[in-house]
């Protein structure tokens, strides 16, 4: 997770005694990792329109529920605390954090703009959880939790040892319901893939 | 799509009905802060007249600065120095006194970060404001300040508890404190410079008295 990022950032990083009061930065200058801000972490990105949408998806009993991307060129979801979710081609396993997450999308001319933003409580999330979910039947599978208070960078470094167990293990992409065999999936920062998640992140 | 053999068939209206906050038929809910989950949401799209011209409060809220307060005294937020016509994001650290022009007069602190997510126009594009901070809980609370504009000083201050008492409770302390601190010339007046500060005015400009219309023009 990024503390400090390369984008005009309109504060100074410098060590200070003084009281930072505020802070704020461009959704389209974002260096792509998770930030730390205040109580809130907060993920920003974008996509430009010859290339392929990110698309938010939950996973309810009946199955998976995609979020229409780019149906309406402005757009705030909420992800309830507890409920799966996952981002196609931003990150290739499902997250559940005990507090809620927004997903904002806005468009502006050919450039689509990503938010996720999540916590905003202390110490929020407390517990995340990575888990899978079956293409053939839905079932969720493979989950495993982390507690890891205020430390979301843990949880990305956690998911990802499981993203690299999961395509290494083909008994574990096994869905104990159908016995459907889940592609292999890829982590959270496209910077970290190896060649088979970069594959697997061009296919999703 | 990995998972379009399992998506849910229904119409994701028919599912989860306010899936998008910032849809129409959905977005007037949260005009006023609605608390939903862990948060609470205030959103604001942005209308314009014939002329293209930005209609109602919220053109303040983009043309005229955001304020805080700090040790140095009063400056410019950050999140309003930023680019025009870029979509932005910002927060405001909790207990931090900040204030936008025009739009509510009186300086805002609460005990929870806010997030401001600003999507400004477009040329075919719509836009809006999305204000979201943390449902206060406990003894949190929600205060409406007054300090000087010559000195800084804090002229006055009301509280509204609204951890314990409930979000809902918000606008109608807004406004009480707004009246009484209007209602006698002592609480405008610089206990420290005498200097005597502008009316005050509430975030819902339609419940403006003359004096507080002319001040919501003022600072």
């Amino acid at each position: 997770m990024s503390e400090k990022s390369e984008q005009p950032e309109t504060q100074g990083t410098h060590l200070s005694a003084e009281p930072i009061l505020s802070t704020g930065f461009l959704l389209g200058h974002s260096d792509g990792r998770w930030q730390q801000r205040g109580q809130y972490i907060i993920w920003s990105g974008k996509r430009e329109a010859s290339e392929p949408a990110y698309v938010m998806h939950e996973w309810i009993e009946r199955g998976v529920l995609p979020i229409p991307s780019r149906r309406q060129p402005i757009l705030l979801h909420r992800v309830p605390a507890g409920r799966p979710y996952h981002v196609a081609r931003l990150f290739g396993f499902w997250i559940v954090n005990d507090c809620d997450t927004l997903w904002f999308e806005t468009t502006r001319g050919d450039t689509t703009y990503y938010t996720l933003i999540t916590g905003g409580v202390s110490d929020r999330p407390s517990t995340s959880s990575c888990l899978w979910v079956c293409p053939k039947c839905a079932a969720r599978f493979a989950e495993q939790s982390l507690r890891a208070p205020g430390q979301y960078d843990r949880f990305l470094h956690f998911a990802l040892e499981r993203v690299r167990a999961f395509n290494a293990d083909q008994a574990l992409r096994t869905c104990p319901r159908c016995a459907a065999v889940h592609p292999p999936v890829y982590g959270f920062y496209e910077s970290s893939d190896t060649p088979e998640e970069r594959a697997a992140r061009a296919a999703a | 799509m990995l998972y379009a053999d399992v998506y849910v068939k229904d119409p994701i209206e028919k599912v989860v009905e306010d899936w998008d906050f910032l849809n129409e038929r959905i977005v007037a809910n949260f005009s006023a802060f609605r608390p939903v989950g862990d948060q609470v949401y205030g959103l604001h799209p942005l209308k314009f007249d014939a002329n293209g011209h930005m209609k109602g409060p919220l053109q303040m809220a983009f043309c005229r600065r955001t304020l805080e307060l700090g040790p140095h005294g009063i400056r410019e937020q950050m999140r309003s120095q930023q680019l025009p016509n870029s979509p932005a994001i910002g927060i405001a650290f909790a207990g931090t006194p900040h204030h936008v022009e025009g739009l509510f007069g009186y300086w805002h602190i609460n005990d929870k970060d806010e997030v401001y997510v600003a999507s400004p126009p477009g040329a075919n594009d719509p836009s809006c404001l999305v204000i979201v901070m943390p449902h206060p809980k406990g003894n949190e609370t929600d205060r409406f300040a007054w300090y000087c504009e010559r000195c800084t000083n804090m002229v006055f201050m009301r509280e509204c508890v609204t951890g314990r008492d409930g979000f809902a409770r918000f606008w109608p302390a807004e406004r009480a404190a707004v009246r009484e601190y209007n209602s006698d010339l002592k609480n405008r007046t610089c206990w420290n410079c005498g200097h005597v500060n502008p009316f005050g005015y509430v975030a819902m400009a339609h419940f403006d008295r003359p004096e507080e219309r002319a001040a919501r023009m003022q600072w």
